[in-house]
């Protein structure tokens, strides 16, 4: 039997009807159409998947969707201010040539977003660490974290 | 495939009556143990009691000279908690190790002892530290000793018809050290090859008490008695410490699987149980 719920995405609100096994993930993409979060393993092993539930990032794929009833999510979607213009942590990724093929790179993102708010002025160290849940098979981590730390280093120039 | 029922109670006792109308249901924390099993199609799942919504069984409270935690508290809060830092630094390192913190957000420290995984980063902690595993059912409350809860792998001292509820902990008296670390292929998302804690009284060079535990190197996370009874009442020195960890490494019963052989887990609990002692030797002697 279908159940009923409704979560908050990116700002918007959605009442949808989902199995009971199913997960954000699933209800993300394949009912909401909200793509940006990739199902890579599926089992939190990869990190593709990560969202912000609560203010906190989560594997959306670890989520039953009947848990997420009642939660604000924000994805690689909901980084782009209401203006128009990007989040710092885009740019900076793009500036450093932090994506290759991009299928983990809405994970990641996400991920840095997490850490940024609850640390606006991470260590290089802090930043691996963050993102040690998140994994890239093409350009290695360098320019990653490297676009983190600039991204840190802009956001707080904006202060 | 019919889809099974999914019950959301909002307190401990409506929990309870659902899991008395239906026995066969799954009990939901985090999921990240669950999941992963309903991946791998080693679990069926007729019914789900979601405990995530029930805010009596998540807190960490001091109580002075205890601290207790709601069985549904993660690990992440775990891992931030002014409280267990202070406390039980030992519990917050190893927090701090599992899994991601995408993980960590959602799993929980009553999952975590449940799973009963022989490398449960929460195990070696628990082990060490007096207090008890308190589980609830329709008769009344259990109170399991934190270090007769684990029974073998994947098997824990829990009845059909109980929840964990919470976990109490007695405080370290003043001047107690506590370490917790463990082995890994990778940096993050790997459960343990080996892991190991330890907490130390000194008064001076001299060990007034010590207690050692291992993981992921038995059926059950393992208290080191042979190991303790080596150190315990001598003074430090560095032959002391070799021979302690070398006991460890003798008086642990690992087995070889996909992640390591037998001999490699053992080279490693002699490799962290003297890094362990000598750490908080040398912190303890400043
Ligand atoms: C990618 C990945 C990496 C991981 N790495 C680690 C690691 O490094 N170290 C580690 O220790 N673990 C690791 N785990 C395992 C898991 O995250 C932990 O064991 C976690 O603490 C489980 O908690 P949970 O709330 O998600 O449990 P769930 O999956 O919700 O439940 C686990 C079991 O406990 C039962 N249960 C839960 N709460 C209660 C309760 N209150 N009363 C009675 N029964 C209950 C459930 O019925 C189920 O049988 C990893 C998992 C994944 C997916």
């Amino acid at each position: 039997m279908k159940i009923p719920i409704s979560l908050t995405v990116n700002g918007d609100k959605y009442d949808v009807m989902v199995s009971p096994l199913s997960k954000l993930v699933d209800v993300l993409r394949d009912d909401l159409l909200i793509t940006g979060p990739k199902k890579g393993c599926a089992e939190g092993e990869c990190g593709a998947c990560t969202v912000i539930m609560d203010g906190k990032p989560v594997s959306s794929c670890l989520v039953l969707a009947p848990q997420a009833d009642g939660k604000e999510i924000t994805t690689i979607e909901g980084l782009e201010r209401e203006d128009g213009t990007l989040d710092p942590i885009q740019e900076e990724f793009m500036n450093s040539a932090a994506i290759q093929c991009g299928y983990c790179s809405p994970g990641m993102m996400i991920m840095s977003k997490a850490l940024l708010m609850v640390n606006p002025h991470p260590t290089e160290e802090e930043v691996r660490d963050a993102l040690s849940g998140n994994l890239c098979r093409c350009t290695g981590y360098q320019q990653i974290v490297d676009a983190v730390m600039a991204a840190a280093e802009k956001e707080r120039g904006g202060e | 495939m019919q889809d099974p029922i999914y019950l959301k109670p909002e307190t401990l006792d409506r929990a309870l009556d659902y899991l008395t109308e239906y026995p066969q249901a799954t009990l939901w924390a985090g999921g990240t143990d669950l999941i992963v099993h309903l991946e791998h199609k080693k679990l069926k799942v007729s019914g789900i009691i979601d405990l995530t919504s029930i805010p009596e069984l998540r807190f960490i409270e001091d109580c002075g000279d205890k601290v207790r935690i709601g069985a549904l508290t993660t690990i992440y809060e775990i891992q931030t908690s002014p409280v267990i830092k202070k406390e039980f630094a030992f519990l917050a390192q190893a927090a701090l190790v599992l899994a991601s913190w995408q993980i960590r957000t959602l799993a929980t420290i009553g999952g975590n002892i449940v799973t009963a995984a022989p490398s449960a980063e929460t195990g070696c902690p628990l082990i060490l530290l007096d207090g008890n595993i308190i589980v609830q059912s329709k008769n009344g409350e259990r109170k399991i000793p934190t270090n007769q809860f684990f029974k073998g792998p994947g098997k824990c001292d829990l009845a059909p018809g109980e929840i964990v509820k919470e976990i109490e902990l007695e405080k370290l008296p003043h001047g107690y050290q506590t370490i917790y670390q463990k082995e890994r292929l990778r940096r993050s998302m790997d459960i343990a090859l080996a892991n190991a804690a330890c907490v130390l009284n000194l008064d001076g060079d001299k060990c007034q008490e010590v207690r050692i535990g291992l993981g992921a190197v038995a059926p059950v996370p393992m208290r080191a008695v042979k190991t303790e009874a080596v150190l315990n009442g001598q003074v430090m020195s560095d032959e002391l410490v070799e021979k302690a960890a070398q006991t460890a490494a003798s008086e642990c019963k690992p087995i070889t699987d996909i992640r390591a052989t037998a001999d490699y887990r053992r080279d490693l609990i002699y490799a962290l149980v003297k890094r362990q002692l000598t750490a908080l030797w040398k912190a303890g002697a400043e």
